[in-house]
């Protein structure tokens, strides 16, 4: 049984600020049962182990299981890295192991090799290029190492790294592996045909979107309605559709897609789509090739691949899912709620699949025509993708407002962060970012509300996609108090921040924002605690 | 190689060297633990722990073996805390005499040889649970060594915040440390 604990106490006891009338109480409270002081020494012995457990991890940076990325520096700087971090770490040991080396098998250090296989992994080894995220992680890990008490050199190692990482970065996406500039986006076909067929969706978004014109199929344009019977193959690039329901599609090349008679419908022939589908539009239904797929008020994605293998997996809600037989007939129904998976082949019908939340991500495609903006121009509102520990199914936790469409920058404007980048507000990685003067941008607040407040499992993580290179972001409050009126509005802030003092930024260690290698996706893991966060994103305008 | 002389460690024959070097390796951690216990700073923690063992294995001949080693040794602990403190002009929080009496049983008890590698193997499974902000404060504190004060800067916070924020981590992962040892032993 747990006991009843004076944390008030203990904390002012273990931080060296009670006073003797608190002493006298925690003396009495401890010598009340052994149970009281078997609880306070164990919390003198986690912070024992931490400091053990942390050691571990310094010293315990073994040449197999560097990052692909560090094999390749220059091994004299990290070697020198590794070497004044051990040597550090072990100095205050190394008189304590010379007295007992006598005894040859002693254990001085309790760092037994069991407990490496119950280290968390803190990332995965890649065989192929680095993602961002990796090298990012990789350089942020070495800079969490290498920084410590330290002498300037370890600084000055891992500094090394870091730029190191952010060339590499630089050089893998000007391969053309990020985006071509070569490409024309939304190259238009034909122009379309007037019909008399209804609308029942229409093209809201696009970005870097190519359609293939074939016969009898037509490249739509922004806004444009799309009929039943028409087909879209977008062969490169995302494109949201807003059917004539409301229910939201984000469409990830190579895709494609036909619409049907029914409003509430549609084939997705090969590639994937993610769905997000309003009560209104309860039993939108998307066929592939090898099933049917009905929601019943829910987000998810799905995939059907060119092997006839269709994947669904439910973000949130409930979704009914069937497989269709050689034959055309539909088979029996399956219910499939929140977190949950299936794949669906010709032959084996329906079987239960890993949810992966990563196959189908929820961005979000800031972009482009919307049907009804609201008054207050706030471009989208909701939850994505929070943390599980957050125990909150639904929010408003992330808002997005265009700030200001279409404003010339007159002067270079400084900004905490422009694409290739990671900003951390420690300044660690940040960069001395500017948007160069005669650019035009689109700026967007990003506000992203502390659902309880508690302080502690307020953690956002989400991405945005716009539908423009992003060229900076301002995250931090000095910054954005020193940014010219011309891009901001504080009228426009949500109600909640007016209420704690107005407009206002409230980074804080712990957050992170990076724009990724492809130049329109912005990636924010944010811990809100007593406060909001709020971000300006400047993006490029599209004229 | 340098000698234990090097060090100043008093002159003492192989095999009584041999008999404390085991009984230091076996129940070194009930002192470590009765010392963080008084020191908060790890760094300090860690000279108090290397004075007790300079201490002990100079007196080590006047050990009674019939007597409990940890006993001994967090003697010495209490006397090495009370010089710490004295070197840092900083006032001692005392308990009374039957309360640190019954600290340091209790440390022995936790602290029992082979239990902080226990310990330290469910650490690592709950550190991994601790959200990222947690996760940080700690590498801040444990591996870059920082002050509650530095950290409190970096987080735009108070230092008693910061003391506060790491005493709650710290029961977080005694509770799970214990669930976790619990179902081991189930």
């Amino acid at each position: 049984m747990k006991p009843d604990v004076p944390d008030n106490l203990i904390l002012a006891f273990l931080t060296g600020t009670a006073d003797d009338r608190q002493l006298d109480e925690l003396s009495e409270w401890i010598a009340a049962s052994p149970e009281h002081a078997r609880y306070l020494s164990a919390i003198a012995n986690v912070d024992l182990v931490l400091t053990r457990h942390f050691r571990q991890r310094a010293i315990e940076q073994p040449a197999d299981e560097m990052h692909p990325l560090v094999e390749n520096l220059d091994q004299e700087v990290w070697q020198e890295v590794l070497n004044s971090a051990a040597e550090a770490r072990l100095h205050r040991e190394r008189q304590l192991q010379e007295l007992l080396r006598l005894e040859q098998d002693a254990k001085v250090l309790p760092h037994s090799v069991d407990s490496d296989s119950a280290m968390p992994q803190p990332r995965r080894q890649t065989e192929g290029a680095l993602t961002w995220r990796e090298v990012a992680d990789a350089s942020g890990y070495l800079l969490v190492n290498a920084v410590k008490s330290a002498p300037a050199k370890w600084v000055a190692a891992a500094a090394v790294i870091l730029l190191a990482a952010t060339l590499l970065i630089v050089l893998n996406t000007s391969n053309g592996t990020a985006t071509d500039p070569g490409i024309v986006e939304g190259t238009p076909g034909p122009p379309p045909l007037e019909s008399p067929r209804p609308v029942v969706a229409k093209l809201a978004a696009q970005h870097d979107a190519r359609w293939q014109a074939t016969t009898g199929t037509t490249a739509p344009g922004l806004g444009d309605g799309l009929h039943p019977g028409q087909r879209l193959t977008l062969t490169e690039g995302l494109a949201e559709i807003m059917t004539a329901r409301g229910t939201r599609l984000l469409l990830e090349a190579p895709c494609e897609v036909e619409f049907t008679e029914d409003n509430n419908a549609l084939q997705l022939v090969s590639g994937q789509l993610f769905a997000s589908v309003p009560p209104q539009a309860t039993g939108f239904t998307v066929q592939t090739p090898t099933a049917r797929i009905i929601d019943i008020g829910t987000e998810f994605g799905v995939e059907a691949d060119e092997e006839g293998t269709t994947r669904l997996q439910v973000y949130d809600g409930e979704v009914r899912a069937a497989p269709i037989g050689a034959d055309g007939e539909v088979g029996e129904y399956a219910s499939l709620t929140t977190n949950q998976a299936v794949s669906i082949q010709l032959h084996t019908g329906l079987q239960a699949d890993v949810f992966d939340p990563g196959r189908h991500e929820q961005d979000i495609l800031i972009a482009g025509m919307r049907p009804e903006p609201e008054e207050c121009e706030m471009w989208w509102r909701g939850d994505v993708s929070m943390y599980q520990q957050t125990g909150r199914e639904k929010s408003e936790a992330i808002q997005v407002f265009l700030e200001k469409p279409g404003v010339l920058i007159t002067e270079d404007l400084p900004v905490d962060l422009n694409w290739p980048g990671r900003w951390l507000p420690n300044k660690q990685a940040q960069q001395n970012a500017v948007v160069k003067a005669g650019e035009r941008v689109d700026v967007y607040l990003v506000h992203y509300d502390p659902p309880s407040g508690d302080g502690f499992a307020d953690e956002g993580n989400f991405k945005l996609r716009f539908d423009g290179k992003i060229l900076g972001v301002i995250c931090d409050s000095q910054s954005l108090a020193a940014a010219p009126e011309s891009i901001r509005n504080r009228t426009r802030y949500p109600e909640l921040a007016k209420g704690r003092g107005g407009p206002g930024l409230d980074f804080e260690f712990g957050d992170r924002v990076r724009i990724h290698p492809n130049t329109i996706t912005l990636q924010c893991e944010l811990i809100a605690t007593t406060f909001y966060d709020q971000m300006l994103v400047l993006v490029r305008s599209r004229e | 190689m340098r000698d234990c002389t090097d060090m100043g460690s008093p002159e003492t024959n192989n095999s009584q060297m041999q008999r404390f070097a085991k009984l230091w390796v076996r129940h070194q951690d009930a002192a470590a633990s009765y010392i963080r216990l008084f020191v908060s700073d790890p760094a300090h923690a860690e000279d108090v722990l290397q004075e007790v063992a300079y201490s002990a294995a100079g007196s080590f001949e006047r050990y009674d073996p019939d007597r409990p080693f940890t006993g001994w040794l967090i003697t010495i602990a209490k006397q090495r805390i009370v010089d710490h403190y004295r070197r840092e002009k900083k006032r001692m929080m005392l308990l009374s005499g039957e309360a640190m009496d019954c600290l340091a049983q209790a440390s022995a008890e936790i602290a029992s040889p082979g239990f902080s590698e226990e310990r330290l193997k469910a650490l690592n499974i709950c550190i991994a649970k601790l959200n990222a902000r947690q996760q940080e404060v700690l590498a801040f504190r444990y591996s870059q060594a920082q002050s509650p004060n530095d950290i409190a800067e970096k987080l735009g916070s108070s230092t008693s915040a910061v003391n506060a924020l790491l005493y709650r981590i710290r029961k977080l992962l005694h509770h799970c440390i214990e669930d976790r040892i619990e179902a081991t032993q189930v």
